[in-house]
């Protein structure tokens, strides 16, 4: 894959992108029987039932990967989720990603993202950052 | 001390194409094995978040709406997970608090894969 981003430009703060993903109920049962969860998926008093949480983090993740065009073996080093509040399978998930450290330590570039993710009424259901790191490349001029 | 209802599994290959499928995460590292030869791993390895979610799985058992509604975990991924490898899940609450557990994700080989911290919101 062709690398064109210069990932020494990122900028703390600086906003990544944005992205919304329906999360469906045949997004999470691919989710749930891929990683072997056996728990229930937990319901709200109608008996609809809520996105696992780290179902709503990993799809954040990838968005950003994608958008970032990030190399092969980079690595996930760090995670962290605050939850706000559960959303419901079928609903909106707005994501907007933005970078919050970006640094190199014995040539790997280490990079913090920070995605806030909100329900279609704005409202926060969670935030999270991962930490990636990737071997430090220099881009061609 | 109060203990976190541990779960086990094993990761293996299909799992991987799955998750990748499910996440749209193709990176040849957990599905090439050609190119994860070429890594310092020497073979392919696990999505991380794949494994992470064990921990949210066990959470998700252990205190439903409270974990999934107000939680906070916080991780770091120490070694990776290769296929055919068992991890098992277990967290327990840090001494004098009753709602901030440290968890972690063991290998059979006794390797730790994740260790970290969740916060549950109490009733």
């Amino acid at each position: 894959m062709e690398n064109l981003i210069d990932y020494s430009k990122l900028s703390v703060d600086q906003l990544l992108c944005k992205k919304s993903i329906e999360i469906n109920r045949n997004l999470v049962k691919d989710y749930m029987q891929s990683t072997q969860d056996s728990s229930e998926l937990i319901s709200d008093l109608h008996g609809n039932k809520y996105i696992p949480p780290m179902a709503i983090a990993a799809f954040g993740l990838q968005i950003v990967i994608d958008f970032l065009k990030i190399p092969n073996g980079t690595l996930h080093v760090g995670q962290e989720l605050i939850i706000e509040s559960p959303i419901l399978i079928g609903e909106l998930v707005n994501y907007e990603a933005s970078i919050t450290t970006n640094s190199v330590r014995n040539n790997c570039r280490f990079v913090t993202i920070k995605i806030i993710s909100r329900n279609t009424k704005r409202n926060i259901i969670m935030t999270t950052r991962s930490t990636i790191t990737m071997p430090e490349i220099t881009p061609n001029p | 001390m109060y203990k976190i209802i541990s779960t086990s599994k094993t990761i293996n290959k299909t799992d991987i194409k799955k998750y990748a499928s499910a996440s749209g995460d193709f990176n040849p590292i957990h599905l090439d094995e050609d190119f994860a030869k070429t890594t310092q791993f020497g073979k392919c390895i696990a999505h991380g978040m794949m494994v992470a979610a064990s921990i949210s799985e066990a959470l998700t058992i252990q205190f439903g709406i409270n974990w999934i509604s107000k939680g906070q975990l916080k991780i770091r991924f120490k070694s990776p997970v290769f296929p055919g490898e068992q991890i098992t899940t277990i967290g327990e609450s840090k001494k004098g608090s009753s709602n901030i557990f440290s968890v972690k994700v063991t290998k059979n080989n006794d390797q730790i894969a994740i260790t970290g911290k969740a916060s549950i919101p109490e009733n």
